[in-house]
């Protein structure tokens, strides 16, 4: 498999994955606010923009709103920034542009149906005007982009041959999704302002599709230390990291050793360490062992993994 | 209003302009009686009669939707607001009867054999040079004949592997309007018209018995593998200039239609006299490059020195017999436009047989008699600069003005031996459908040649359309669109 390819179908799931779980949070952002007191509201935002790793462009005001018409033109404003501000990258319609634009690049391996899946998408997005949206139900225009780029997955599940192809696009949505969900807890972790009030916690567990298995695993009460057990180490929840290191052990295994040495540690060591660090061998919910500096250094070391793919298997060889 | 067509369907073809000066594609015109169907297309034209009053905009609007949600674009150079075009498909086909196919078909074989032998003619012994039935300074003097491929080796000796030759129609029958030899391009489009259409006609599809084209990506990979050197399992790569490129969805549709590589040119390298692509797991050799980009940017070290879309080496490893590359460079030669006035006695010269299908009469404004008889007739006169394609650089008299004439003639005459003529050519037509209604618009023919071992054409080809009103250009960089074409059974009228 060419390297540049690899390369691609690697960028167009993380790119895919992270236009989701932003769209996903956003959605659920905007659900609450015309129910959310202001403070609510406005912890929220700063979660989600700090969880993302995006700066809030109005930082100061957010932890000031008062009055309600005020919230709502500022959320309408917030809401644009992360859906389609062509100045920022993380914003979900730009991410679901380099996801397609990734995916032009390998039209030939993946295929015409799983390529026009996402293009269709793309182009929905590309179409709606968020003026329009927002005077209906915002919310659903992020429902709908979620659920079409779960689609997209499901096309692919459903017709992709299990070889190097698929498992170069599983190891890019599973970094990504390890990458925010670590992202998320640290930002949480740290936002004592917001555990003021009850935390956050419950719109995260939405975000990362756990609510559910929280309330029957822990009741209605949400303690930082059951989350963040849940979200760590519960491996049968697809937003866990256990999940994710799962999955990218199983396609490491498909893809094969690495083809040549002395280009640094490889992929599968740092995953040893990773697994080691995030492993229930050292701690178990409640310990919290795992703070935000810990959590910290999982992400970097997630990275650390993505720059090991990345020598390894060349994907940037043939840029030259 | 009356129904002027036969078809019981008046509002449908309510205003359908014939025209007795060109050949309509579905309706035989004639001074002395109406317009009747041609005898292939009473299926198609039963099934539009049958179609609810707005049924037929639905379903050109299906066909849209389709295309669009498949990303079948190209794109327009130069055109910063929106890159990616839509490529517009005709939802109307355009029927060719299986005798006017057989014809079409041998006279391609014919056309595309001889341009074989003349290319390994000119870059071997060139005993047509000699023998002065084409003359060499024209030959030698042509912008795209390559210098570095006389005494090289082609695999079965075939320059052209693909070849897409324009075909027109006029009341005096098909001509040859010009030959595609380098990169030819449309034939993914070709196929997704076919699925298309196929989609919004299933009953008239079937009842008029088509001949299908879906075979064309395996005859290809068929005619690249047979032209590799020494292996049993050749490794065929499809060298793209990259997304951007105006035929890249083309591209990608071939290489995953026959299961190859779509490489870049950084994605290959050469490495101990082969050529290589860089995988996840190292180098892997390349015996067959199925490139879709010109030859001057193929290897830096041997054409343009500041081509980064290239593999610097690749024709060292060309020329050496370890990589065989479809099209051959310098095929271009063979379809330059003043060489194209020679076919016909090329033909003559390499298989002893007349043309089957002719071309169309040809002035060289590298001659004087060309030269003047061009400046004299601007007015009625196509006029193509001999290394363009895509319709950029000419000129058609009858609808420039008077400045764009006089214009033009300025830079005839600066470069004459850049330009030839041709008489506009009163194309055929075919039923579009425009603003609801079926309108007559002028349309041509490029078929696709594929050349190993064998010569084999599929049945039908890209059918281009020049979707604005008595628009005799039909290329999609000037605003043209395609139909699908069908090989059906039957003869015309």
């Amino acid at each position: 498999m060419l390297a540049r390819v690899a390369d691609s179908l690697y960028w167009m799931a993380r790119y895919l994955e992270r236009a989701e779980f932003t769209a996903r949070l956003v959605g659920l952002q905007i659900q609450r606010l015309p129910v959310g007191t202001a403070v609510e509201v406005a912890a929220g935002w700063r979660l989600l923009f700090a969880g993302i790793g995006n700066d809030p462009p109005e930082s100061e005001s957010l932890g000031n709103m008062e009055d309600d018409d005020f919230l709502f033109v500022d959320g309408y404003t917030l809401t644009d920034i992360l859906t389609f501000e062509q100045g920022n990258p993380a914003a979900v319609a730009n991410c679901l542009a380099a996801a397609r634009e990734n995916a032009r690049e390998v039209r030939s391996a993946i295929g015409p149906g799983i390529w026009s899946s996402l293009n269709r998408e793309y182009l929905a997005l590309r179409r709606t005007r968020l003026v329009e949206v927002w005077k209906r139900e915002p919310e659903l225009l992020y429902r709908d982009v979620a659920e079409g780029i779960q689609r997209f997955h499901g096309i692919c599940d459903s017709s992709m041959r299990r070889g190097t192809e698929w498992s170069f696009m599983q190891l890019g949505r599973y970094v990504e999704r390890a990458q925010l969900v670590c992202s998320m807890l640290v930002a949480h972790c740290n936002d004592a302002a917001g555990r003021e009030h009850g935390g956050e916690w419950p719109v995260l567990l939405r975000a990362c599709n756990a609510f559910e298995a929280y309330g029957r695993e822990c009741g209605g009460v949400f303690e930082e230390s059951a989350v963040l057990g849940l979200l760590l180490h519960e491996g049968d929840l697809p937003y866990s990291l256990r999940f994710c290191l799962e999955r990218l052990r199983e396609n490491l295994d498909v893809i094969g050793p690495v083809p040549s040495d002395g280009l640094g540690t490889g992929p599968l060591e740092i995953l040893s360490r990773l697994e080691e660090h995030s492993g229930d061998g050292a701690q178990r919910a409640g310990d919290r062992l795992l703070a935000a500096g810990d959590l910290r250094h999982l992400g970097e070391l997630f990275r650390t993994f993505h720059d090991a793919l990345e020598g390894s298997y060349a994907f940037r060889a043939s840029d030259g | 209003m009356p129904d002027q067509t036969g078809t019981g369907h008046p509002a449908l073809l309510d205003g359908y302009a014939f025209d007795q000066r060109y050949f309509d594609e579905m309706f035989a015109t004639g001074r002395t009686r109406p317009p009747q169907p041609r005898p292939h297309c009473e299926a198609l034209i039963q099934a539009l009669a049958e179609l609810p009053a707005d049924e037929l905009g639905s379903l050109q609007k299906r066909v849209n939707r389709a295309l669009l949600h498949e990303g079948i674009t190209f794109t327009v150079y130069g055109d910063d607001e929106s890159i990616e075009r839509v490529f517009p498909v005709d939802c109307v086909p355009r029927l060719v009867p299986a005798s006017e196919w057989e014809f079409i078909e041998r006279g391609l074989v014919q056309r595309v054999q001889a341009l074989n032998l003349f290319l390994a003619d000119v870059y071997g012994r060139g005993l047509i040079l000699r023998d002065g039935v084409v003359p060499e300074d024209l030959v030698r003097g042509c912008p795209n004949y390559r210098p570095e491929m006389e005494g090289v080796g082609v695999p079965l000796d075939a320059y052209v592997s693909v070849c897409g030759s324009d075909i027109v129609r006029t009341h005096d029958g098909f001509m040859v309007l010009e030959d595609n030899m380098r990169v030819p391009s449309g034939v993914s489009y070709m196929l997704a018209c076919r699925q298309a259409i196929r989609r919004a006609w299933p009953r008239a599809f079937r009842s008029s018995r088509v001949r299908p084209v879906e075979q064309y990506p395996s005859e290809l990979l068929r005619a690249l593998q047979s032209l590799a050197p020494r292996v049993e399992s050749p490794t065929v790569a499809l060298l793209t200039p990259g997304v951007y490129n105006s035929a890249y969805y083309e591209h990608a549709f071939l290489a995953s239609e026959m299961d190859i590589e779509l490489v870049r040119g950084g994605d290959l390298v050469v490495l101990d006299d082969r050529l290589h692509m860089r995988t996840t797991h190292g180098l892997r050799p390349i015996d067959v490059l199925y490139r879709r980009l010109d030859d001057d940017f193929i290897d830096p070290r041997a054409f343009r020195a500041d081509s980064v879309l290239g593999v610097p080496g690749l024709f060292e490893v060309y020329r050496k017999g370890n990589v065989a590359m479809a099209n051959a460079p310098g095929t271009g030669v063979a379809d330059d436009k003043s060489v194209y006035a020679f076919v016909p006695r090329i033909i003559r010269y390499y298989l002893d047989e007349d043309p089957i299908l002719p071309n169309v009469e040809t002035h060289l404004c590298r001659e004087p008699a060309g030269l003047a008889y061009t400046l004299e007739h601007l007015d009625d006169l196509v006029v193509k600069a001999v290394g363009e394609s895509g319709g950029y650089d000419m000129l058609v008299g009858r609808h420039a003005s008077r400045a764009e004439r006089d214009a033009f003639a300025d830079r005839i005459r600066a470069r004459p031996a850049n330009y030839i003529s041709q008489p506009t050519l009163d194309l055929s037509c075919a039923p579009c459908l425009i603003d609801g209604r079926l309108e007559p618009r002028h349309v041509d023919l490029r078929p696709f040649v594929l050349q190993g071992a064998d010569t084999r054409v599929v049945p039908g080809g890209l059918c281009r359309v020049a979707l604005r009103k008595g628009n005799l250009v039909v290329n999609s960089s000037q605003g043209g669109g395609a139909k699908d074409a069908w090989v059906v059974e039957g003869d015309t009228c």
